[in-house]
Order: C-alpha cells, then structure tokens, then sequence
C-alpha cells in the first residue's frame, strides 16, 4: 500500500519537473522581459496623469527617465530561443533519473517503509497489574487536578506516592491534605517524612521545621523525635542525638521494625558495626519494613552465594559480622574458616579477616546447636508476620486459603476479637465467591467462632 | 503510514529542489525558456512535498505518536492540543523543517506570482533558491531527520515543561523564521543579478515586497521574543545582549540598510552595489544566527541541544555560501553599470549615510557577539560581553543615525536643499534640544544616556511630522487642499512616516527605562512602599493549587494618594513532580508606563521578598515596533494593481514605480 504511495509521489515530482518541457506552446510564447516593464510604466504613468495625480510638468520628467530605461533595456537583452526537442528530452530523462535515484536512495537510507504510525489513541493497552494500577493513580491525579480541593484524593495519593518512591509527589500531596484538613500531627509527620525521602535520608530544614510542628501537635509522637535526632546527627550532635535514640527503642517495642532501624542508627553512632543489610533511616518503612526474620533470610542468602559464587573480601567480612551481631557465633566462625580459605590469595584480606575474628566474643555462650537467637522472641516474630499478612490482605486482598490461614492464626494466638474481625473482613472480601464462603464458614466452626 | 509517507515526501521535495537548482541555471545560461520554466513549477512542487512532510509531522505530534523520536523527546500525551503543535517547532529537527517550509513557500510565491518578472531573472533567483533548499533538506534528511522513528515505541513523552506552554514562545520561532527566510530570498535575487551581472529598477521593484514581509517579521518576531522575555523572567529585563538576541538584531540592522538601498534603486537606480551586498550581509546573519543556535557553540536558553556534526555540517553552509556569495559579488560587482547621479547632499547622500551608519552597528554586534566566543576557543578565558560594551559602541552609532533620520526623510532626490531642510526642521530641533535641557536639569547626576536619546526620540518624531505637514501644506494650508494631497501622497510614503515615528517612539521608550523606580524589599502584609508616583501594599499572600503546581499568591494594591489606581497579583509557581519553580510577574499598565511586581519564594510569617518597578512609558518600546510594522504594512499596500493580481498584499506582481 505505501509503495503505490511512493509511486505516485515519485510520478508526480517526475511530472512537476517535465511539465513545462512537455508543453508544446513554450516554444513560441515570448519571455517576459525589462522592456515589458518598463513599457507597463509608461502606460501607468498616463493613467495616472488622466486621473489627476500626477502633474505634467513631473510627468514629463517621468516620461523622460523612464523612456531612457526602456531603450536601455530594449537594446540590451539577448532573446530567447526555443529549446530544440533533443534537449528537452535529455533533460527530461536526466531529471527523471535524478528523482527517482536521489528518492530510492536517500529514503533505502534513512526510512523505514514498513514502520507503521502509532498514535497514542490507537495503542493496544496492556492489561498488566502495574498499568492497572498506573491507570487507577493517573485517575485520581486528574481528579486532583479538576478539582484541586479534593481531600479524599489527595489523602489516597499520598501513601501511594510514598510506596511508589515518588517522593516530591507526595510531598505536594501530604501539603495539600493538611491545607485541607487543617493542622494534624500524624499527617504532619508524614509530610517531614515524605520530604527527607525526597532529600535522600537527610532532614532538610525545611522537614526538620515540620517535624518540629508535629510534635508541637502531638507531644511525644516518636517518628517526629527521631527524626529530630536523625537531623541532630547529621548536623553533627551525636551526643544528643544518641540520648534520643535510648529514649525511643523502649518506646518502640510494638512496632518491631523500627525498633531495629533506631537500634541500628544507635549501633552506628556508637561505632559498633551493623547487621549486613540493615536499613538506613531514610528508608523508614510505613507498615512493612524489614524483621529481624528477613535480616535472617538476607544474611542467609548472602551465605548462600558466597558459598557457591564466592565473593569480594567485603562480602565475606560483611558475612561474619552479620553472624557475630545475630549473636551465631558457630555460624560466624564457619564463615570465618570458609572466608579464610576463599580469600587464602589476598593477604589484606586475609588480614582484615584475623582483625574480624578478633573482636568476636567467646564461644562459651550459646550451646552448640542452640536455636540461634533472634532478637524478639519467637511469639514476636511469629506476630509480626501475621500483621504481614493481615496487612496484605487487608490493601491487596487474597486468596481463601489465605484468609482461613489468617483466622487460624489469630486463634492459635489466642486473639480471639482480632479473628473474629478478620473472619468479617474475610467474609466482605469473599462475598463474590460462594464456594470460598462456605470453606470460610467450616473454618470458622471448626475453630468455634460464633458468627458475628 | 502517514509517517513514513511524510518522510518519503521530504525526499522527494530534496529531489524536486535538485531539478530546481540545476534546470533553470542552464536554461537562463542558454536563454531556453522551457528550461527555464522548469523552474517555476520545481519551487510549486517543492512547497507542496514540503507541505506534505509538515503536516506529517505535525499529525504525529497531535496524535502523540511516540514511535517517531522527535515527538517523544518533546511532547506529552498530557499537553493541550495547541501546544503539541507548537511543539513541532520547538525542538531542533522540527524547527529545520519549519525553515524548510517557509523557504519552499517564498519559492513558490516567486514562481506563481512571478510572471511579469523577466524570465532570466526570475530562473537565476529559483535556482539560487533551489540550491539554499537542497543544502538545508540534505542537512535535515542526514543530522537531523524529524522522521527518525523510535523502536519499540515508548508509553509516553519525556517532555511536559511548563514553562514551554506559552503563546508567546510558541510564535516567537514562525515569525522570526518568516524573517530569516524571507532574506533568503532576497538573497536569491542579489545572486542572480551577480550571476547576470545586471540589476535595474524591475529587479528594485520585485524584491522589494519581499524585503518588506521579511522586516516587517522579524521586527514583529525580535519584539515579541523581547516582549516574552519581560513578563516571564521575573526581573523586567527584556533585551540582554545574548549573542542569540544579537544574532536577530544583526539582520535585522542589514536589512533595514537594505530596505532604504532597495527604494533607492527603486526610485534612482542608483546604490546598486551597496543594495547586492547588503542583501548578501542580511542572508549571512540570519545563516550566522542558525549555526550559533545549533552548533553548541553556545550555552543559552536559546540553544538547541548540541552535536559536533551538525555543528560542522551548518558551519559548511555557512561557509559556503557567505564565501560564495562575497566571491562572487566581488567577481561580478563591476559588472553593474553605475546608476543615476547624485549630490552628496541629496537623499541618496543621506541614505549612504544611512547605510554606513547600520552596517557599521552591525559591525560592533557582530565584534561584540563573536569576540567572547573566540576568545573562549583560542585561550581558554571566559568573559562576558554585554551592555556596557554596546552602550558605547552601537548605540551612540544608532543615536546619530536617529539625528540624521528626520533629515534624510525630509532631503528631496538627487540635489537636496539642506538649508530648506533645516529650516522646516527649526521647531523640531528646539523643542528636542528642550527637552534634552529640562531632562538634564530634572535628573541632575542622574544617567546621561538617557537624555540624550529621549531628545533624539523627539526629534525624530517630531521631524517626521514637520515633514509630513510640510508635504501635505505644499498645494496651501485650506483643508480640503490638505486633504486632496493626503490622498495622493503615496502609501509608501505615509508608510514610511509610520515606520520612522515608530522607531522614534521606541526610542523613547527605551530612554525611559533610565527614569525609572525600583524597590527590592522584603514585605509583611499591610506594608506599603513607594514606588515611583505611586503606593503599592501588599495585601495577602497565600498559598493556592492549581492544576498541576502549588503557587504562593500575593495580591497588592496600587495606590495614587488615597485613590485606588489597580490591583496587582504576582506569584510564584512551584510545579510539584519536576521543583521547577516560575515567576508570574504582575504587571498593571497605567497610561504608556507599567507597574511591575514580582515575587521571590517566601510567605505571610517570614516576609515575601518583592521587587517592584515603576517602568515609565515602557509600552512604548513595543508600540512602536507595532508601529513600524504597520508602516511596513502600508509600504506593501503601496501596489497599484495591474494584472488582476490576487488580493495578498504581499504577492503582487510589479506594477508602476512612482517617481517622487
């Protein structure tokens, strides 16, 4: 289809060219020349010396001066001749060919004849869950942007651009929900958050004001006072800072998360040296963050690549120390000895290494074959990851199994009112699906729920 | 499909301006008409390829069609439809197209509306025109292809700048371009004369509408683009000496000195070989001011994103033609034969004055532009050439000039009465020299400049008026002789009284801006502060939304006393996703002066840092370049319709000259 296109557009350059050589009158119409123009003067001179415009006395200088061109002119050109028909056809032929090479080859060069057009409107859209969700925020952004006074948008989009790391986004939408809802401590903090995020970790002035403003609003709020101490140590009072940092692991002992967070910020201001993968402060979590059982889990992936892979002397020193702050020191030590067989070429490393080991305490403590300990007890850690779940559940929803799971979680915790509201949650979250239901309902007689 | 086609059409159109170049050259060499008219309906086919590869373009931005590289670098799906068009020329390869276009259109114009105009010339003028055409659409289809395509084509734009969705940036490029491009024209025809080595009052009489349209645009487009820049930027500055600004101004001085030439020759026959060179000089500015926009020479807001070979590739048309062109003038200059006769006291005197005066001028711009830059090349030192430097070179040049202007306007062809002149000329002069003298005792230790050039503004304006009167009184002083003469002054004549009032009134309001008022103070609502004849207090400031950024509004009252004269609103605009932050300056016109208000970041608690100006008579800068392009206006009008020709002013074919 677009060949026969680039035919008739070829045809028709070919053509616009040879028009006038094809034209059989060329040759004996006469060229327009300076004496025509200067005859068209002499003409416009008289009539407007008929109309009254021009007095006689500058019409005749007029006459005078234009007359001399005329002769001038008149005796000056070469005339035109007719072209004989041999070079017209020669020239004829040679334009041809020059469209059709300079077309064929500029455009074999630079085009691409089988690309098709694609206008937006016309692009297939994928269905895939992060368009979906894309789509569903783009929604609610054009909401914002209609009617910018939208609390209720604007308080969804601001956890959903945090989660999203989009972090000056959210910023603007944290400003926009407390200019609309008026002043609130939580949502306050949130903002500070939102824009240390956005600074990459450090608590800009401008975040370090909010934070104050929160906490002025709610009085001892502990995301406001670490990250008033999180600002101190950057600019430098770690003293001060460190204080904080007490105060607050205490006081964090529900939200085990960021327990560990501020425990490690503590860690590093005393030099002690901190888990392998622990995060830094900026990236305080909102609900899910990382559990003393996931540091488990990267510490033992991280062994399990060095143990197939092997590493770089820093993976491997990383490895011990991780063991050595779990308190594994078994563990600790059989890295230690694998390290120093992997790393038997490098002496700085091997160095480093004896450096490691010494500062490892004695291996009196646990008896051998111990369950490691993990900071939390096993009832904490089982806690959170049901909170994980329920979390999960809650804003993503999930399958029947999962829910039946949670509810026999909470029964075996003995939270008898929690499985009870998710039992509910579970029912409003199923209720297209009868068959789950009912799966759903034998779960909870068997657990001997009453239904609500 | 349309794509690709739109490509192949750009390709053709290379082709079509190859037979251009080629076809008539010959014809004209062997006086064989059908060669010759080969010409004309190349430049016809040539505008509509052009025309083709254009609209394609601009469908696939409207469309947002993110296969097509250029539309994805700079557009978005989320940019309203007007703006995705203008984005077709906000971006390099596009903006090269849009060259294109335009120069495919004035090839078109002359090979339709051309037809009284002698053959030979005519072929000569297309074949130059056609080879300007096959440099620059070879130049796009290998650095620069718009139709470069992008694949896998991506989700969406990358380009959703704010600050680029103004009416004001989205025409400054056509009219400037119209500007540029017209000159090539010009151009076209001074090479053709050289290459026939004859030029005469018929060549006078074609060119010159041409010259007209391209003035009247680029005055139009240098005005607009400084108009944009004073309500943006936030500090009312609007001409800044950047070498881009320069770049415009260059051939706009060359042109103007072209223009006056062209009438002469028109008229006298006489100043040809400044005319040919003058045109050569506009068409080599408006070359200069592309390479530097695009080479990466430069780093300005106006520079396009650079690459060495394009860079390279537009240094070689430039050279080639700038070379080119002054070999061949100075090959074939002699060939001119010498025109009418003249004192050098008369209006062609006054006129070569006029010339030296503008080239000279452009001369100091183009020192001043390309000395930094050189510099840079050879040593390695960076420095800055600004105001300072071309407040003592160029505008003292262009203030004498001014002096001269009502003088030349009012000197009668080939003898002039200088005497006669002065004398009409008395009130004018006293009453400018007055005011030269109330100024310098008002504002005493005050600028000196600025006096000094207000009094030249009046002088100009109020010469060009003696002059008028003087004509329209000649047949007696009783109103219905007044009005029978107003009648038949020709429109040429009325249009170059409004040109030369325009440029007075400009002037005028360029003195102005040493007289006026400013205040950089930090204000708490409720504070008043003086700024000129006037109060302005601030109100209110406070935070808003609007639909994609948060601004901090400060609303102010402008008082006179204790009346209220306006209210002003400033603010500045945060847009979240990028931190892009912009000014919107308040701006109240009261008579011909501004008040002018614009805030920097801050709020109600702390204070909001101001700055506020009383800028007297400002408008006026830009009144009259209105003006001047009116007078240009009337100037085209000035065509006394032969042939039935169409009815756009700018395409009419040569009629009558009319003898003074």
């Amino acid at each position: 289809m677009i060949w026969v296109a680039f035919a008739l557009m070829t045809i028709a350059a070919a053509a616009a060219a040879l028009w006038p050589l094809a034209s059989a009158r060329s040759g004996a119409a006469r060229a327009s020349d300076e004496a025509d123009f200067y005859r068209a003067q002499l003409s416009e001179i008289e009539r407007d010396v008929e109309r009254g415009v021009l007095p006689e006395a500058e019409a005749a200088a007029a006459r005078a001066e234009t007359g001399r061109r005329l002769i001038a002119a008149a005796t000056d050109g070469a005339r035109v001749v007719a072209a004989p028909s041999s070079r017209r056809r020669l020239t004829a032929a040679l334009a041809t060919a020059a469209i059709v090479v300079v077309g064929a080859g500029v455009y074999g060069r630079f085009g691409s004849p089988l690309a098709p057009d694609m206008p937006l409107a016309s692009r297939p859209q994928q269905a895939s869950p992060d368009d979906q969700v894309a789509a569903a925020i783009a929604h609610v952004e054009a909401e914002t942007r209609s009617d910018p006074d939208n609390l209720k948008a604007w308080s969804a989009l601001a956890p959903v651009y945090i989660r999203m790391g989009r972090y000056p986004d959210a910023v603007v939408a944290f400003r926009n929900v407390l200019r609309l809802k008026g002043e609130d401590g939580e949502i306050r903090a949130d903002l500070g958050e939102a824009e240390v995020a956005a600074a990459e970790g450090k608590v800009t002035p401008e975040a370090r004001a909010d934070f104050e403003r929160a906490l002025a609003q709610s009085p001892g709020s502990p995301m406001a006072r670490f990250y008033l101490a999180l600002a101190d140590e950057q600019a430098g009072d770690t003293a001060k800072a460190a204080v904080v940092y007490e105060e607050l692991i205490p006081e964090t002992a529900d939200r085990p998360q960021w327990q560990a967070i501020i425990k490690a910020r503590l860690a590093k201001l005393k030099g002690e040296p901190s888990p392998a993968d622990a995060p830094s402060a900026a990236n305080a979590p909102a609900d899910e963050g990382v559990t003393p059982d996931q540091i488990g889990a990267m510490v033992a992936r991280l062994a399990n690549r060095l143990a197939e892979k092997g590493g770089s002397a820093d993976e491997w020193t990383r490895l011990v120390r991780a063991y050595i702050v779990l308190k594994q020191t078994d563990k600790a030590q059989e890295a230690l000895a694998s390290a120093r067989k992997a790393l038997a070429a490098d002496p700085a490393a091997l160095a480093d290494l004896d450096a490691l080991a010494s500062t490892m305490p004695a291996k009196t403590m646990d008896a051998p074959g111990a369950a490691p300990a993990v900071e939390g007890a096993p009832q904490d850690m089982i806690g959170a990851m049901v909170a994980r779940l329920a979390n999960r559940l809650a804003q993503q929803g999930g399958s029947a199994d999962e829910w039946t799971r949670l509810v026999r979680a909470y029964t075996v915790l003995k939270q008898t009112d929690k499985a009870q509201q998710a039992l509910s949650s579970a029912r409003k979250a199923l209720a297209a699906d009868p068959a789950a239901l009912a799966n759903l309902d034998s779960t909870a007689k068997t657990l001997g729920l009453t239904q609500p | 499909m349309i794509v690709e086609l739109g490509h192949y059409a750009l390709v053709m159109a290379l082709a079509v301006a190859l037979v251009q170049t080629v076809a008539p050259f010959v014809g004209a060499r062997r006086g064989d008409l059908a060669l010759m008219r080969v010409g004309d309906s190349a430049a016809v086919a040539q505008f509509a390829f052009v025309g083709l590869a254009f609209a394609a373009l601009a469908i696939a931005f409207e469309t947002s069609d993110f296969s097509v590289s250029v539309v994805f670098e700079n557009s978005h799906s989320a940019m309203p439809a007007i703006y995705k068009f203008s984005a077709v020329w906000g971006n390099h390869e596009g903006s090269m197209l849009l060259w294109s276009l335009i120069l495919a259109i004035f090839g078109a114009l002359v090979a339709l509306f051309g037809r009284s105009l002698p053959a030979r010339l005519r072929a000569d003028a297309l074949s130059v025109q056609g080879l300007i055409s096959v440099a620059f659409l070879a130049f796009i289809l290998t650095t620069s292809n718009p139709f470069a395509r992008l694949f896998p084509a991506q989700e969406e734009g990358q380009s959703l700048n704010p600050i680029l969705q103004d009416p004001g940036l989205a025409i400054h490029p056509p009219l400037l371009y119209l500007g540029y491009v017209g000159f090539s024209i010009v151009f076209a025809f001074a090479a053709a004369a050289l290459i026939e080595g004859r030029i005469d009052a018929a060549w006078a009489r074609f060119v010159r509408p041409f010259a007209l349209v391209a003035w009247i645009f680029l005055t139009l487009g240098i005005a607009m683009g400084s108009y944009w820049a004073y309500y943006t930027l936030g500090w009312g500055g609007f001409w800044f000496w950047d070498p881009v600004e320069n770049a415009s101004l260059m051939p706009w001085l060359a042109g103007t000195a072209f223009l006056h030439s062209v009438a002469v020759m028109e008229k006298r026959d006489a100043l040809k070989v400044w005319t040919i060179f003058l045109a050569i000089l506009a068409f080599s500015f408006s070359l200069l001011g592309t390479f530097l926009v695009r080479s990466g020479v430069l780093t300005s807001v106006h520079a396009f994103a650079s690459d060495p070979t394009r860079g390279l590739a537009i240094l070689a048309i430039l050279a080639f033609f700038i070379a080119g062109s002054l070999t061949l003038f100075a090959w074939r200059a002699s060939e001119l034969k010498p025109g009418g006769i003249f004192a050098p006291i008369s209006r062609e005197g006054s006129l070569i004055a006029n010339n030296l005066g503008l080239t000279t001028a452009c001369a100091t711009v183009l020192f001043g532009t390309l000395y930094p830059l050189a510099l840079e090349q050879f040593t390695g030192e960076k420095i800055t050439v600004g105001a300072p430097f071309f407040n003592m070179t160029c505008v003292p040049i262009l203030l004498t000039l001014g002096l001269l202007t009502p003088v030349g306007f009012s000197l009668a062809w080939k003898r002039g009465d200088l005497l006669g002149v002065a004398q009409r000329l008395t009130v004018a002069l006293a009453v400018a020299f007055a005011a030269l003298a109330a100024l310098f005792a008002f504002v005493r230790g005050g600028p000196v400049l600025a006096p000094i050039a207000a009094a030249v503004a009046v002088l100009i304006v109020l010469g060009t008026l003696s002059e008028v009167a003087a004509r329209l009184t000649r047949g007696g002083v009783r109103a219905d002789a007044i009005l029978a003469r107003a009648k038949n002054l020709p429109l040429s004549f009325w249009g170059g009284a409004c040109a030369h009032i325009g440029v007075g009134v400009t002037l005028l309001g360029l003195a102005a801006t040493g007289f006026g008022a400013e205040a950089v103070i930090s204000m708490k609502p409720g504070q008043t502060v003086q700024i000129g004849p006037y109060q302005a207090t601030l109100e209110s400031a406070a935070p808003r939304q609007g639909p994609n950024y948060q601004e901090m509004v400060a609303h102010f009252v402008v008082k006179s006393g204790d009346a209220t004269v306006a209210r002003v609103e400033s603010a500045r605009r945060e847009f979240g996703a990028r931190g892009m932050t912009t000014s919107q300056a308040g701006i109240v016109t009261l008579w011909f002066g501004q008040v002018y208000v614009s805030i920097g970041d801050g709020d109600a608690e702390g204070g909001v840092p101001a700055r506020l100006y009383w800028k007297p008579l400002v408008t006026l800068i830009w009144l009259g370049a209105l003006a001047m392009g009116l007078g240009g206006l009337l100037s085209l009008a000035d065509r006394r319709l032969r042939f039935g020709a169409p009815a756009r002013a700018r395409a009419n074919a040569a009629t009558a000259a009319r003898t003074a």
